[in-house]
């Protein structure tokens, strides 16, 4: 068997690297790579290359001493919370892990095959390796950087593979138990599974209470010595020292510091893995069933992804229909219906929970930014939280917006070929796909207008923003933002419509290196695009701005001179951004009638 | 009326549809047939507007496709043979989306035979992903009747439906035809072209091998053999391999 596996992975990699080199023949898959390549040359790998000494700060000395037993400590405590915590999970919600997972290739030869279900476990595990080895591999080139813990690269891919083979037999072997929720005593074992938990966890939290009661308390700016001496006490003291103790053999081969101590510390820290091998292989699961509902679900997932659709129809969270934003009439202009249908769409995230959270999220961020004076009072530091706030959503609105709103062209590129069946020139399509992201947008920006606005008035400001001249800067700003937000979105529209190849690409999930690097490709084309575009506005709207402060009042910081400024910059970019969308919309148009995904995907 | 005229697709290269000319007449009913890869699906799409032809005419109802495409699509429908929904749209909603697109007032009083006719009233308020397959085929029909086309395209039409949808879709499209809409389908089931087809063009390689009414294919290719059927003739006119 382990022949047949051997050669099933060595043949299914080999034709994967050989399809690979043949794809970038394609000049969008060789700039992809080398793109990618490049990415991960000066943002990975690079930095390590350069890196100089050990990375702590402070008393560097004294923190190697304490950082084995540190890190030791640290290492078996996380170990110790995913452990407790993937249980936890699996005995709360014990759902959809079937504990063995297979593909539907394998579930297609193997499951019939003269195996016995021992070979199959076999088999399932050996796999996993495949993924674990690779896994180590880039872990032990990551963690090169982290010149603190010394020892030999060898010993940090033998401590990484340790680790994460561990990890990854815990999970098997949790999934195998409660895969057999179906069989007689399901419940009492769970209930005393949930039990032991509950006892483990509150021996952890009670162990590290009582001693971080009897802890030195540290001062408020502690070194990081003192910190990791805290952490090192605190975690090593107790019961906590004893749950802790498997743990600390599974990590130490990773942290020995030189050949005798790795060698040393490899017998103990397979004694854990091999438990639960030893485990997996006496647990009688029927794990076929879930093996063969997860693998279709997965296959449905990944057949809905690569045909565009946000879910799969078997997927656990099925949507629910959506209110209506508005009541559609059949007649009028058709481009309402885009609007309409894609509001309707963008209710299964955009919603009132998400804004909720993400204006606490920008409120915490603005308040905890603020630094105010003594003495301020509680409506300015108010007024400044909102300013602030307001700030980074307008800014990450701006920055970022038109890339996650793509309730336009770019969600309905699938649905090309229905329509265009419509009875609609293609300028239609495209104008109404783009008023739903382009009203949100427009909305959340008028919205962090008036935050400003508001906290302006609180906040006051220059003598020259008084008196009518603030709401009129206000309202000349936000007359702007409608055409500046479509014109953000007319380049990423576009980038789908003359690159549908490249876009489908580039949404496809997966991580190789030339899908990766034309992501990277896909973003800064579209950035130099956006900057370019907004560069005569950005020119003629101060120049008109500067032209008529000049005419009316020579400059003087006086309200009638701004706000008449005001109105003939925004007039002026008004002008240029609305005959910018105009003529994008209408070209885009063009590219939508001539569109044929059918010659792009050949 | 369809009248297509030198029509040609080209992939790159490859050439899907070479030259492909004929006519359907309102009440006729056009099978289209040919191995896999013979150029069905792509003549389909270029004469309902989705895909751009590479020459040729085709004119739709007295509509010039490439000259005048929105009044040429204002009098047909296409339906495709994998059912293409909104993943957030109701039956109801998408009924509501298509009217509006096609400017139908009060499409309500429109879209309930439809609905009944196609056995998805009850299901009026679900997502597509509450829906069979053959549901979904159904709602993509009842979408495209909506405006009461007098031109049909279907693509593999009865993929997906069970015994009983597939004869109300026979049903359906020999109906529409009497009441004299110029319909074209492409499927491999060729019972199915025997029972609803007036008319039968054989494609391969993008190449018309032969067209005309079923009685004079059939009588063309059979050989002298009076009980030859369209298998047969499909058989005998294409050899009967994938292109």
């Amino acid at each position: 068997m382990i022949a047949a596996l051997a050669y099933l992975r060595l043949t299914s990699l080999g034709n994967r690297v050989a399809s690979a080199v043949r794809r970038l023949r394609e000049p969008k898959y060789l700039a992809g790579a080398l793109a990618g390549v490049a990415y991960f040359y000066f943002f990975l790998f690079r930095p390590m290359g350069v890196a100089r000494g050990p990375l702590l700060l402070g008393d560097p000395a004294g923190a190697l001493r304490q950082s084995g037993a540190a890190l030791a400590a640290a290492g078996s405590a996380i170990l110790l919370g995913l452990f407790l915590g993937r249980q936890a999970l699996a005995w709360i919600t014990p759902a959809d892990n079937p504990g063995l997972r297979f593909c539907e290739a394998e579930i297609a030869f193997l499951f019939p095959a003269p195996l016995t279900r021992r070979r199959l476990v076999h088999f399932n595990l050996l796999s996993a390796q495949a993924t674990i080895l690779l896994s180590s591999l880039i872990l032990t080139v990551l963690s090169q950087r982290w010149r603190l813990l010394g020892g030999s690269p060898v010993a940090r891919a033998v401590g990484w593979w340790v680790i994460l083979s561990t990890l990854s037999l815990h999970s098997t072997a949790v999934g195998l138990v409660v895969a057999r929720r179906s069989g007689p005593g399901f419940a009492r074992v769970r209930a005393a599974a949930l039990a032991t938990i509950a006892l483990l966890g509150a021996a952890v939290a009670w162990s590290v209470w009582r001693r971080a009661g009897t802890l030195e308390p540290m001062g408020p700016n502690p070194g990081l010595g003192a910190l990791v001496a805290w952490v090192t006490e605190l975690l090593d003291s107790g019961v906590l020292h004893w749950i802790l103790w498997p743990f600390r053999w599974t990590v130490a081969p990773f942290l020995s510091a030189d050949l005798r101590s790795f060698l040393l510390a490899l017998g103990p820290a397979l004694a854990l893995p091999a438990a639960l091998y030893a485990w997996i292989v006496r647990t009688e699961a029927p794990f076929e069933e879930g093996s063969i509902a997860l693998s279709e679900k997965r296959a449905a997932a990944r057949a809905a992804r690569s045909s565009g659709s946000d879910y799969a129809a078997s997927g656990p969270t099925r949507p629910r229909a959506r209110r209506e934003p508005f009541r559609l009439a059949g007649t009028g202009r058709p481009e309402l219906a885009f609007l309409w249908k894609n509001l309707i769409a963008i209710q299964s995230w955009f919603n009132l929970r998400v804004v909720a959270a993400a204006v606490a999220m920008v409120a915490i961020v603005g308040a905890a930014d603020l630094r105010p004076a003594a003495g301020s009072g509680r409506w300015e530091v108010i007024a400044a939280a909102v300013a602030v706030g307001s700030g980074i959503v307008a800014f990450y609105t701006v920055l970022i917006g038109p890339q996650l709103l793509r309730q336009d062209i770019r969600h309905d590129l699938q649905n090309a070929d229905i329509l265009k069946t419509y009875p609609l020139a293609g300028w239609q399509v495209i104008l109404g796909e783009m008023l739903t992201p382009v009203a949100i947008l427009s909305g959340i920006l008028w919205l962090c207008l008036l935050c400003a606005a508001w906290a302006a008035t609180r906040l006051g400001g220059p003598d020259f923003l008084g008196g009518a001249a603030r709401p009129v800067v206000i309202v000349a700003a936000a007359a702007v933002v409608p055409p500046l937000s479509a014109l953000q979105l007319v380049i990423p529209n576009a980038a789908a419509l003359v690159f549908p190849a490249w876009f489908q690409a580039a949404r496809t999930r997966g991580g190789s290196i030339e899908l990766i690097g034309q992501r990277l490709i896909f973003a800064a084309g579209q950035w130099l695009a956006i900057a370019l575009a907004v560069l005569p506005a950005l020119i003629l709207a101060p120049s008109f701005f500067v032209a008529t402060q000049f005419w009316v009042g020579l400059f003087a910081p006086d309200p009638v001179a701004v706000a008449a400024a005001a109105v003939a910059g925004a007039a002026a970019a008004l002008v240029i951004l609305c005959g910018e969308v105009w003529v994008g919309v209408w070209w885009l148009g063009l590219r939508f009638e001539k569109l044929d995904l059918t010659s792009a995907s050949r | 009326m369809i009248e297509v005229q030198d029509l040609t697709k080209r992939y790159g290269d490859f050439t899907a549809v070479k030259s492909l000319s004929f006519t359907v007449r309102p009440g006729e009913v056009l099978g289209l047939v040919g191995p896999n890869g013979a150029g069905k699906t792509s003549t389909l799409r270029c004469l309902s507007g989705i895909i751009p032809t590479n020459g040729g005419a085709v004119v739709i109802g007295g509509c010039d496709l490439a000259r005048d495409p929105v009044g040429a699509k204002r009098q047909l429908a296409f339906f495709p043979d994998e059912p293409r929904l909104f993943d957030y749209l109701t039956v109801r909603q998408h009924l509501a989306f298509v009217a509006r697109i096609y400017g139908i007032g009060g499409h309500e009083a429109a879209a309930r035979p439809l609905l009944e006719e196609f056995e998805i009233a009850d299901k009026a308020d679900s997502l597509p992903a509450q829906l069979s397959r053959g549901m979904k085929q159904k709602l993509v029909i009842a979408c495209g009747l909506l405006h009461s086309p007098r031109i049909l395209f279907f693509d593999e039409p009865l993929t997906g439906l069970d015994p009983l949808g597939i004869r109300r879709m026979k049903d359906s499209i020999v109906r529409r035809a009497r009441e004299g809409a110029a319909i074209v389908l492409s499927s491999h089931l060729l019972h199915l072209l025997e029972e609803v087809c007036s008319h039968v063009l054989i494609l391969k390689q993008g190449e018309k091998i032969a067209d005309g009414t079923l009685a004079e294919v059939v009588s063309r290719f059979s050989g002298g053999d009076a009980n030859a059927n369209l298998e047969e003739i499909f058989l005998r006119a294409t050899g009967g391999s994938e292109t």
